[in-house]
């Protein structure tokens, strides 16, 4: 029943269409047992879906995927000719070029992503750390990893190149030493790569007061050196970390980020320093400072394992237990919960302050004033030509790279920008709409044109372009999902973490989309209201109804 | 109350406004009327500052409101504005559309500006309608609450800016109505109009407007009756014109002759009109003036009043004094004092004017 739960997972929509069917399929089989002809009707789609079924839908669906060969890979060698998966901005990308010849690249973003499709049969295999595969294939049943070495590797923390970070490299080094001589390194090891889920804690340096804080940033889905548990940043990377900082008495921020962008932020000062599985390699050494190595290893390909025999759940016990693991173990809901709540604080300030400054932006671009209605003009076409994640990157990264200011902050300021672009053309659309003559009456029975423009022009306005302002809003809260890319943990962060953990993607990409379509639609609520409040005649309908 | 002077307003390619003087007197009721695109909205325009005059001056008390510093929004006040699409506020009930501005503008409390507000609305006869919506009223009823919104301002004068232009001709006569009261009660009115009948029967003065000054200003009884000008008279009788000159012996007759036709079937004249216009045209032209040779130049006018079906044909001819028509035995002076209503004949200013009316 394993595979019930799984396929259910990838492919839902299919097998729901295909389970009727074979429903109905089963009941004309057992239609030769008169007598049982009632009680198999009653049974429920669901149930009727029998192993055998299963299996020819897997089947069925499966080929379409497969590579050209159908013989279990035992050596690298094999992958040769195939597609192959690889995390983008990782050290694997070049390591494929150099030790298989004729493959195709697929690129992906984390490794939750990367095992789903080497379970779904879209790669033959992916490469990866031996400590993270090793992690990853005691957690996973249906993945194995080859034993021999694609190539053999240095990992080691980053530092930007600056005199700061050469220093701080220095006395890292200093504390390798130190920890690699008396046998702590090999005591950490044997927590992190070990099995024990109970002794793999960190425990967070307290700071003295006045001391400086590291700026540490990381990708958290490279367990076991880097990944969340229980809403905390913890690994193997991190235990080193810790220990360093408590005994040179610094501070810790731990910020988490793609992989892409662990170097960016160093360069720019963002980070003091950056770990997470990371390769020593000649081209990442150009932008960053490498620390020696804190482990030695090799990195070996995952491929998926057709053998491995699940523990036998029934499909209620495994969604039970998916969802279980999902949201209840190490309290992963509370991940969820904070996300969401960032989701909302992104989103209604933006919100708030984009539609403020885009009817600021919307009175210059109609001033008489030609330059002020200039710049507003241009102001919203490269707002409207630049992609939303672009700019935000270029804001986090480039405009605010050397400031201390907090990412929230930063995505706040992107979407109110963005979203003031798209407002204030609303507006002005919704303002143009209304007929001059209203304005005229306003200023021949004395009002002044702000007056005029106020109390007459603009709540007219308003009922136009109020209904197209809540869909971009809506829209507006959507696009909030990118900003895990600096080191936000919004929602789809926090369902990306919890998939880093769990490796599955029905409860957390399912629960987010639901999470998302109930905020859009209370805030779509609230909206309305405002719009009723603006319509005088529903006001007035609402009105007599109470009455 | 008003004056204007040498008011001047210049679009880049049009100029309504040449150079209007006029003063207004406190109850006037004053009609301004004139063919389109004479200037007569841009004048109204201009006195309460919805248009900025190129040059000139209005003054309204004293105060001139063409000075860059004037307090527009008192001075406005001062005028209330009735436009032809109403303009009333879509997003207020009628009561709310009556009740904001003396809120807003003039400081009365709710119930102040409630209270004259319903009395207003019974004025105008919409009382019953204070809490619907602008969208649910028809044209004329529009129209009447717009009039009762700008008194609500209580203005010193009133601004009609073509009121009932845009209303089915049903609804006509209930905005009339209501205006006609007002002047009835003495309120000073500066009407744009196109509805003639109104303008004599209401206002104590016309304006005729054309060719961006006030061509003739006088009583109804002076600009219907007797028009000074030859402008206001064509308007006054919405009369259609043609105008033919003939100044050689061996003049195109058959052009003229089909242009007199086509004239006459654009203007809706029978068949028998346009036949009798040829005919006295052949008479008079071809047969005794060409005939007698040394005339010179012939100006043929013709004058077609639509409301009264009347044609008058205008014969002006040069030379000394020549009444055609002194031969009463000949067939030609028969046969036009067979088909006219009546024959004129003068000698003025060494011209020979001969008038027939067919």
């Amino acid at each position: 029943m394993k595979i019930i739960k799984k396929v259910m997972c990838f492919l839902l929509p299919v097998v729901v269409g295909l389970t009727l069917v074979g429903c109905a399929k089963r009941i004309t089989d057992v239609s030769q047992l008169a007598g049982q002809k009632i009680r198999v009707r009653t049974v429920s789609a669901l149930e009727a879906v029998t192993d055998e079924f299963i299996d020819n839908a897997q089947k069925e669906h499966r080929e379409p995927f497969t590579d050209t060969e159908k013989s279990e890979i035992i050596d690298i060698s094999q992958l040769n000719g195939r597609s192959i998966g690889v995390i983008t901005g990782t050290v694997f990308d070049v390591m494929i070029d150099d030790a298989f010849e004729n493959v195709r690249k697929e690129y992906f973003e984390s490794y939750p992503d990367l095992i789903i499709a080497l379970k779904q049969g879209k790669v033959s295999a992916f490469l990866t750390d031996e400590p993270v595969a090793r992690l990853l294939c005691f957690e996973q049943d249906g993945i194995r990893y080859l034993e021999k070495y694609v190539s053999r590797d240095d990992y080691a923390f980053m530092f930007p190149k600056t005199e700061n970070g050469a220093a701080l490299r220095d006395c890292f080094n200093e504390f390798l030493a130190e920890i690699r001589a008396n046998g702590t390194l090999n005591q950490i090891e044997d927590i992190w790569f070990g099995g024990g889920e109970s002794v793999k804690n960190v425990t967070y340096p307290v700071s003295p007061d006045g001391a400086e804080t590291l700026q540490f940033i990381t990708n958290s889905d490279a367990a076991p050196f880097c990944y969340v548990k229980n809403e905390k940043i913890v690994g193997y990377d991190i235990d080193i970390l810790c220990r360093f900082c408590e005994k040179y008495g610094y501070g810790l921020e731990i910020s988490d980020a793609a992989m892409a962008s662990l170097i960016p932020a160093l360069v720019t000062g963002k980070a003091d320093l950056a770990a997470g599985c990371i390769a020593v390699t000649e081209e990442r050494a150009e932008s960053v400072y490498f620390s020696d190595a804190n482990y030695e290893g090799g990195v070996v390909a995952v491929v998926a394992d057709e053998n491995t025999a699940g523990d036998q759940l029934g499909f209620f016990e495994g969604l039970k237990e998916s969802f279980y693991k999902n949201f209840i173990k190490e309290n992963r809901w509370k991940i969820l919960l904070s996300g969401l709540g960032i989701t909302v604080l992104i989103s209604v300030c933006s919100g708030i302050f984009g539609a403020v400054l885009g009817f600021g932006v919307c009175m210059l671009r109609r001033s008489q004033n030609k330059i002020l209605g200039g710049i507003a003009a241009v102001y919203i076409r490269i707002m409207q030509g630049t992609p939303i994640l672009v700019f935000l990157m270029i804001l986090y990264y480039v405009i605010f790279g050397k400031s201390d200011i907090s990412p929230v902050i930063v995505a706040i300021i992107g979407f109110s920008v963005n979203f003031s672009a798209y407002v204030s053309e609303i507006m002005r659309t919704g303002i143009e709409a209304v007929d001059k003559g209203q304005n005229e009456a306003a200023l021949a029975l004395g009002y002044t044109k702000t007056q005029s423009f106020f109390k007459i022009v603009f709540p007219q306005a308003a009922r136009h372009f109020l209904p197209v302002i809540k869909g971009e809003f809506i829209s507006l809260v959507k696009m909030t999902s990118i900003v895990g890319y600096i080191t936000i943990q919004d929602l789809t962060k926090a369902s990306d973490i919890i998939r880093s953990r769990t490796y599955e993607a029905f409860f957390p990409l399912i629960v987010t989309a639901v999470i998302y379509f109930v905020i859009s639609w209370l805030l779509t609520v609230a909206l309305s209201r405002i719009e009723i409040r603006l319509d005088p005649k529903k006001r007035q309908g609402q009105r007599k109804a109470a009455d | 109350m008003i004056t204007i002077r040498g008011l001047k307003k210049e679009y880049p390619n049009i100029t309504p406004l040449r150079n209007v003087n006029a003063e207004i007197s406190k109850g006037d009721v004053i009609s301004v009327i004139g063919p389109s695109g004479t200037g007569k909205s841009t004048l109204l325009r201009c006195i309460n500052r919805l248009e900025t005059p190129t040059s000139g001056d209005i003054l309204i008390d004293g105060e001139n409101v063409c000075d860059k510093k004037a307090d527009l929004s008192r001075l406005r006040r001062k005028m209330g504005m009735v436009f032809q699409s109403f303009n009333l506020f879509g997003h207020m009930s009628i009561i709310e559309n009556l009740m904001c501005a003396p809120m807003d503008l003039l400081g009365k409390s709710k119930t102040q500006a409630y209270e004259r507000g319903m009395e207003l609305l019974q004025t105008v006869g919409l009382a019953a309608k204070a809490d619907s919506f602008p969208d649910e009223l028809s044209g004329g009823q529009k129209q009447r609450v717009a009039i009762a919104r700008a008194l609500a301002m209580e203005p010193e004068i009133l601004l009609f800016d073509e009121p009932t232009s845009a209303l089915d001709p049903t609804m006509v006569g209930e905005v009339l109505s209501v205006i006609k009261r007002l002047a009835d009660d003495g309120m000073t009115m500066l009407i744009v109009t196109h509805e003639m009948n109104f303008a004599k029967n209401v206002s104590n003065r016309v304006f005729y407007m054309d060719e961006g000054i006030i061509y003739e200003d006088g009583t109804p009884q002076q600009i219907f009756e007797n028009p000074q000008n030859e402008k206001t008279r064509i308007f006054i009788k919405q009369l259609k014109v043609l105008s033919e000159i003939i100044n050689q012996k061996n003049f195109d007759f058959p052009a003229i002759n089909s242009r007199l036709e086509v004239f006459g079937r654009r203007q809706m004249m029978s068949q028998k009109q346009i036949y009798r216009m040829q005919l006295v045209f052949e008479e008079v032209v071809l047969q005794k003036l060409i005939h007698k040779g040394s005339i010179g130049e012939i100006r043929m006018d013709i004058e077609h009043s639509e409301r009264e079906g009347s044609v008058n044909m205008i014969f002006e001819y040069n030379g000394e004094k020549y009444d055609l028509l002194g031969d009463e035995e000949e067939l030609a002076v028969i046969t036009l004092k067979g088909i006219a209503e009546s024959i004129e004949y003068k000698y003025e200013g060494k011209k020979n004017h001969l008038i027939l009316s067919i």
